[in-house]
Order: C-alpha cells, then structure tokens, then sequence
C-alpha cells in the first residue's frame, strides 16, 4: 500500500480513530496496531507477513536470550547468531543473485563454465529497514543500553506501519517507551503532522516525479543521445529528485506516526545545504548514518586506532552503505566515493590539528564554496548511485565533459524542470523558524479552515502531478 | 520532541525548541479536518477521480468506485468546484487530462484481399528512418534500447524519447485511447517506423465502445480484433509509416502467459499478417526465452557470461533484456527497409529520390555515437 493513495486515505481514516479509542486499553491497541501494521504490509503480499513474523520472534528469541545470559561469551554467541541470522536473510533476498551471476561469470573467466538456473529472488519491500532495526535491538541488549520488551511490544515496533516500508530507521529506545506513555487525545500535534504531510507529497508527488519523467529516466537511459547541458541538469535533477522522493516519504511517515501520537526521529535536516560530505552524512539518510556509525564504525574501531585504520573503518562503512542500498557494484563505488571523501576530510582536518593551524575563517564566501563544493561531489557520486551499470555512469560522464555537446540543443531543460530543481533546492535554505511560524499560523486555524487549506493543496498536488502513483525509490532498498 | 507544559485549558502548547509555539488539537478535531480535507479535496478533483475510478479493473472495486466517483463528478460540476482544477490544467498546460474518449477505429483493410507488401523504401544517413516508440510500461526499457542502439547505425533517427504510458492497453479506451492519441501524435511526426508494445494490460473485458468479455469468447475476439485492426490501418494510414508492433514476452507467471497474452500475441500476429510491409510483428520470445522455449530470470550470452534479461516482478526487462528485444526490432527493420545499400552507393542522395533531412534528435549528432 502506498501513502499518496486513496486505498491508503480509507486505511488511515478508519486507523486514526480506532487507534485513538483503544489507546487506553494498551494491550487491545497494540493487537489492532499490529493486525492494521499487518495488512498495511500484507496488502502488496500477504506472503511476505510471515517473513516480518519469523524475524519478529526469532529477534525477541535471541534478545531474551541474550539478556538471560549470565556469561559474557555466552552473549557474544547469540548476539553472533542473531546477527548472522538476519544478515543471512537479508542477503538471501538482496545479494544471492547478484553473488551467483557474479560467480558465474568470474568462474567462466577462469574457463570453468556452469549454467546455473538461476531465479529471480523477488526483495521483499523494506526488508533493509527492519532488519536494520530488528538488529538494533538485539545489538543494543548486548550492550546494556536497552532492554528487551515483551514480544507484542517488539512486534508493534518493528511491523509499524508508517516506517516499515522505508524507515526512517527507529530505534528500539527511541520507539518502544512510547508504547508505555499516555498518549493525550486532546493534544495530538497537528498542524506539523500536516505540514510534514502535505509537503511530503508535493516533494514526491508533483517534484521527484515531474524531475523523473521530465528528464533524468530519458537521459540515464540514453546519456548519448542527449547534450552536455541536459547530462549536467539531469544530474542535479536527480539529486533533487532522490531527496524529493525519499526526503518526502519520511515526512509523510513522521506527520503520520504524529497524527498517531508518536515521534519518529529526523530523517533528513537540508542535506543540500552540506559543507563537506561529513556534514552531509550528518544530514542524509539520518537514521541510517547513525546505524552504521554506531553498529559498524564504532565497533570497528572508529577514529581510535590510529589515521589508517580510522580510513579502512571510513571506507569499510561507506561500502558497506552503498552496499545496503542494493545488489550492483555502482551502489559500491558510490559508498566508495563518499568514503574517500571523508578520508581526505578527515586527513585535512588531523593535518591543521598537528601543525596547530587556527581553522578556515566561516565567511559567508567560504560557506557558499563549501557547499558548492560538496553538492558538486555529492552529485557526481549520485551518477554512479543512479546509472545502471558502469558503461551508462560512463558515457554521462563522458558527456558532461565532452566539448563537442556542450552547445548541442537541450529540449528535455523546460521551465518546469527548472522550477522544480530551484523548488526542490531552494526549500533547504528556508529556515527553520520560518517553517515553524507557518505551522504556528495554521495551528490557530479553525478546524475546518485547515481542512479547506489541506483540500486546496490536495486540488495542486493531484492536478500538477502525474497520473498514477510511481514507487518511492527508497522501496527497492 | 519537545517537553509539553502542564495542560492548562483546552489546548495545551507543544513548542519545539526554536520553534514559536503551535496549537495542538483534540483527535475529533484532526478527524474534522481531515474529514473536510477529503471532501473538498475530492470536490475540487472530481474529474480526476472519475477518471481515475473509471481506470480500475472491472468488477466490484470499479463499481463501486464510479458509483461514489459519478455522484461527486455532478456535485462538483453543479457547484462549479471544477473550475479551479481546469484552471490549474489550461495554466500547466495539461487541459485534457481529464478527458474520457471511448471511440475507436475500425479497420479499414478489406477482408480477404490481403495487399502485397510495399517495394523496400532505403534509407540514409541523410534520409533517416523516422523513428517513434510508444506503448505501456513495457515499451520502455526496449525503447531505451532501440534508441541506444539504433540511432548509432546512421540511418536511424529519433522523434522524440520513449512515449510510455503506464498500465494502458487497447482493452480500456477510459484510461488512455491509444488509437485517438496516435492519430493525433503521428501525423505531424511523419514517422516512417512507429514501434508500439501494447497488449500486456488488455487480458481483460473490454470496455468503451464495443465493449464485451471475457477475454477468449468469440465476442471478444471480434472485437479485440476490430480494435488490433483499426488501430494498425490508422497508424498506416498515410501509406509511409511502417507499425512494428512488438509481442508480449513470455512471463515468470506462465499459466497467464499460456492462457492469455499467447491469445494476445496470436490476434496481433495475425492481423499484422494480413498488413505486410505495413506492419511487422516481432517475436520477443524468441530472444528472451532459453533454449527449449518458456520463461527465465536470466540467460546466457554466446560468450558464456550469464546476465539477467528480467527485472524481480518477471515482468518487465533489465538493460540487458531490453538490448535483446531492440536488436530484434533493428533485425526486422533491416528486412523490412533497405539499411544497407547508402554504404555502396557512388553518391549520397537516396533511391526515394527526396530531399536529405535529418531528423532533429534531442542533442543527437549526425555521426554515430558509442
């Protein structure tokens, strides 16, 4: 089921208020949740709910286990089993064709010829994301910082429905304690549920789509039947259309956890406006940046063993997060790219630390740079993340810089391709307490007034976008 | 999330830090707006939502749809609450998108009096095959293809990207009318090859203008037929274009394959059968099926290398899918056009005898390109 539907509309109206007369009752409003999480999920294929139930009980099995454990090297071989056990999974439906066609093709380089009958594994949506998450909670019962909850509590957390499909990714402390709190229906924070609501679906719906159809899918698909101009504004569109996309099913996901009586954490914090690629991991992807920071950097030794292994743990962490996005080696060489980036961040910034050189002076001039600079960098590796193989990541490249093509008519760049680049960039440099006025001002709006305001913008959203309901890209993942 | 002050009167601050505080609201009062959101919003929409009803797949859920979506439309119409969307449209340019045509062409070929097949029309770099791609969702990895491995040949030019319109088909004229859309595209291109992949989505009654099912009953191979037909004759009708209409493919879902699209792909075989050198059917599973015929995820390439030719649904392609399929649709265009004789003629002006014209491409060259 996809949230900008109006299968999706009828769920959530009968949801909302059904869940708020049974939060009383906790234990009946955590069944409902989770038969409605269920459906919500069941609704693309009822088969893949017994997956999430499997990795439910199977997670809360090795977390009780774990924090039962009374010896130290006991814990550590459950936490080894769970670990390998959902990985194992995930790889199953992400990584095994990709780990045999490769194979095979390495092994007839090597004149050692198999033709295996090789099927198509079909990825079951967000199974990134709740792996991710089920993961945190056996990793953060290791470690002591969580206890594991009852089985119904972990199975509303991992199977909710606004985050399972594409996160963000929560952690358990962030998730299940608000299961215990008293959630007042008088005060349910409204006005930023629909804000983060409505704008969500104009980002996705009438900006990453027209970005889409308009002109990246034409010219990633053809890089040379297009001119310089139209590679370059294909690129750029893309960035905006990535985070348009994703930056605006997060929003959607947090206004509607909201609407619900909960909090999700941040997702995305004007990426764009980065002014070095660490600083775009601090506002990328935020949930996922932090997982891998705390599940696989830190523990990997981090920045604490010395400048060589802080790069191998930077460059191990990015692949691995290119990785994660999915099964092509372009998604590695994208992580690669970001990896190595923070390795020559990390290297200019120790080098200022042992000369003792004061820090670069914060002009306004210098900031501009910076983040022309990192938004340059960001969208170079976006071709890789985007391109289907490497020849396609190629010829943009080639195209971009080929003299020849530079002055070549570009008709795929309209005015409206235009427009929603600027709109899509240019809603990163809105501040925040500007945002936060307008929800304040809507806020002192009467019930039905907001309701007229939400029905004008659905008038916009539903005209300017285009007909039917393309997928989030983040659901591949 | 920020702290929330003690509950004074009936609404209770919530300030986030840096934010000016806003009012929260009583879940009835959510619901209110929420509730008001939907009907205006549905109000304002109405014709799209009509439309969009309309497009569900026959049977209860379409019922059901239009007999709320029908209702609406009136209302809204009556209330003049459609202006602002047909405003909106005229300003972005998309006045029409609402528009439901349910007429269809019949054919124009006389039964029983199969034409011979038009002498080869030979092209050049300089007098290019005008080239159009169009269909579902189906169309466009392929085109992507074809327009990545046609247009370095030379004598292959372009009229535009793939035009690809999600989930349509023949069987429901409601949710797009490709004859209606075709004769108005086509004319003004001047195309001289229109390559078409439609008929994944028409496993299904027919509705529009002759409208029957289901699917396999004589009536509704009549009418398919008619439909096939009509659509092939006003595509050709200029007497220049040339339809190279591309078969369904085998799917991961055999039993529907077997059952359905086979029946699809025979109705269109054989009426392009009896269209010759006007229209070509091409077989996409010949080079997309392994040896011993039906369906695979992937397949082995003559150098040994296994790739995936199908992307996870077992539906649509992978690049590697699409390359065959367009090398396919290039192979029947050199039966069906000379492409080859320009490289041995003494000068460079073509057998037609026109003026060269080289089709303006979006950022293409005249040279090939990789």
């Amino acid at each position: 089921m996809l949230f900008p539907t109006v299968t999706f509309a009828i769920f959530f109206m009968i949801v909302l208020p059904v869940s708020w007369l049974l939060m009383p009752r906790r234990r009946r409003w955590k069944l409902f949740m989770l038969a409605a999480s269920y459906f919500f999920y069941g609704y693309w294929n009822w088969r893949f709910c017994f997956l999430i139930a499997v990795s439910t009980i199977g997670n809360q099995v090795f977390a009780t286990a774990i924090h039962r454990a009374d010896t130290e090297r006991r814990k550590r071989w459950l936490l080894t089993g769970a670990v390998v056990a959902n990985l194992g999974v995930l790889a199953y439906f992400k990584y095994f064709d990709f780990f045999v066609s490769n194979a095979t093709n390495a092994l007839d380089k090597l004149g050692l010829h198999l033709s295996p009958e090789i099927v198509a594994v079909t990825l079951p949506v967000g199974i990134s994301f709740f792996t991710f998450q089920a993961l945190s909670y056996v990793i953060d019962t290791y470690r002591g910082t969580f206890e594991p909850g009852r089985l119904i509590d972990f199975a509303v957390f991992l199977s909710f429905f606004p985050h399972i499909v594409a996160g963000p990714i929560v952690r358990p402390a962030e998730f299940m304690p608000q299961l215990k709190e008293r959630h007042d229906p008088r005060h349910v924070d409204s006005s930023r549920a629909f804000f983060l609501i409505v704008i969500g679906l104009f980002k996705k719906v009438v900006i990453a789509n027209l970005l889409a159809t308009q002109i990246v899918d034409a010219v990633f698909a053809s890089p040379n039947q297009h001119s310089s101009l139209e590679v370059l504004v294909a690129v750029v569109a893309y960035a905006v259309q990535i985070y348009c996309d994703f930056g605006g099913y997060t929003d959607m996901a947090i206004g509607i956890a909201l609407l619900l009586g909960f909090r999700f954490p941040q997702n995305f914090d004007s990426p764009y406006t980065s002014t070095s690629i660490q600083d775009f991991w601090r506002r990328w992807h935020m949930t996922l940046s932090r997982w891998l920071r705390d599940y696989l950097y830190v523990p990997l030794g981090g920045n604490r063993s010395g400048k060589w292994r802080t790069y191998r743990n930077l460059m191990l962490t990015m692949v691995i997060g290119g990785l994660w996005h999915g099964a092509a080696w372009t998604f590695v060489v994208w992580g690669a790219i970001h990896g190595t980036f923070l390795c020559i961040e990390h290297w200019r910034r120790a080098r200022r630390e042992t000369r003792s050189l004061p820090d670069p002076p914060d002009t306004r001039a210098r900031r501009v740079g910076a983040r022309l600079i990192t938004f340059t960098i960001v969208c170079f590796a976006w071709i890789f993340f985007r391109s289907e193989s490497f020849s396609t990541a190629e010829q943009m490249l080639g195209r971009l810089f080929d003299p020849a093509y530079w002055f070549e008519p570009a008709p795929l760049v309209t005015v409206g391709v235009l427009l929603a680049i600027t709109a899509g960039i240019l809603e990163q440099y809105v501040p925040r307490d500007t945002w936060g006025r307008l929800m304040a001002r809507f806020s002192n709006l009467a019930p039905v007034a907001q309701g007229l305001m939400l029905g004008a913008s659905l008038l916009v959203i539903n005209t300017m976008g285009p007909r039917g309901v393309a997928p989030f890209i983040y659901f591949r993942f | 999330m920020p702290r929330t002050p003690t509950p004074t009167r009936r609404h209770r601050e919530t300030k986030h830090i840096g934010d000016p505080p806003r009012r929260t609201m009583p879940v009835g009062h959510v619901l209110l707006a929420m509730v008001v959101a939907l009907i205006v919003g549905a109000l304002l929409n109405a014709p799209g939502i009509r439309k969009t009803a309309l497009g569900q797949d026959v049977g209860v859920k379409r019922d059901v749809a239009t007999f709320f979506a029908d209702p609406l439309d009136d209302l809204s119409t009556f209330l003049l609450l459609d202006r602002p969307r047909a405003a909106l449209q005229w300003t972005i340019g998309r006045s029409g998108d609402d528009d439901v045509d349910l007429t269809l062409p019949s054919p124009t070929l006389v039964d029983g009096g199969a034409p011979e097949a038009p002498p080869k029309r030979a092209f050049s770099p300089e007098q290019q095959v005008r080239m159009y791609i169009a269909g579902d969702s189906l169309a466009v990895t392929p085109g992507e293809s074809l327009i990545n491995l046609g247009l370095p040949t030379e004598v292959i030019g372009l009229l535009g990207p793939v035009d690809g319109h999600v989930a349509t088909g023949l069987a429901r004229p409601e949710v797009f009318n490709w004859p209606a859309y075709l004769a108005e595209v086509i004319p003004p291109l001047d195309a001289d090859a229109v390559v078409l992949t439609i008929g994944s989505n028409d496993d299904q009654t027919l509705t529009g203008e002759g409208g029957v099912g289901p699917l396999g009953s004589p009536e509704w191979d009549t009418e398919y037929r008619r439909r096939v037909g009509g659509l092939m004759d006003s595509v050709t009708a200029n007497g220049k274009t040339t339809l190279f209409w591309i078969g369904i493919p085998p799917m991961r879902n055999t039993e529907r394959y077997e059952t359905r699209y086979r029946h699809i792909n025979d109705i269109v075989k054989s009426e392009a059968e009896k269209r010759p050198g006007k229209v070509v059917w091409v077989d996409t599973a010949a080079v997309l099926s392994p040896f011993g015929g039906g369906y695979a995820d992937y397949l082995e390439n003559p150098d040994g290398s296994v790739v995936q030719v199908r992307t996870g649904d077992g539906i649509h392609f992978t690049r590697a899918g699409g390359d065959r399929i367009a090398e396919e649709v290039l192979a029947a265009m050199r039966s069906t056009f000379d492409l080859e004789s320009w490289r041995t003629a003494p000068s460079s002006t073509s057998t037609t005898g026109s003026t060269s014209t080289t089709v303006p491409t979006a950022g293409a060259k005249k040279k090939a390109g990789k």
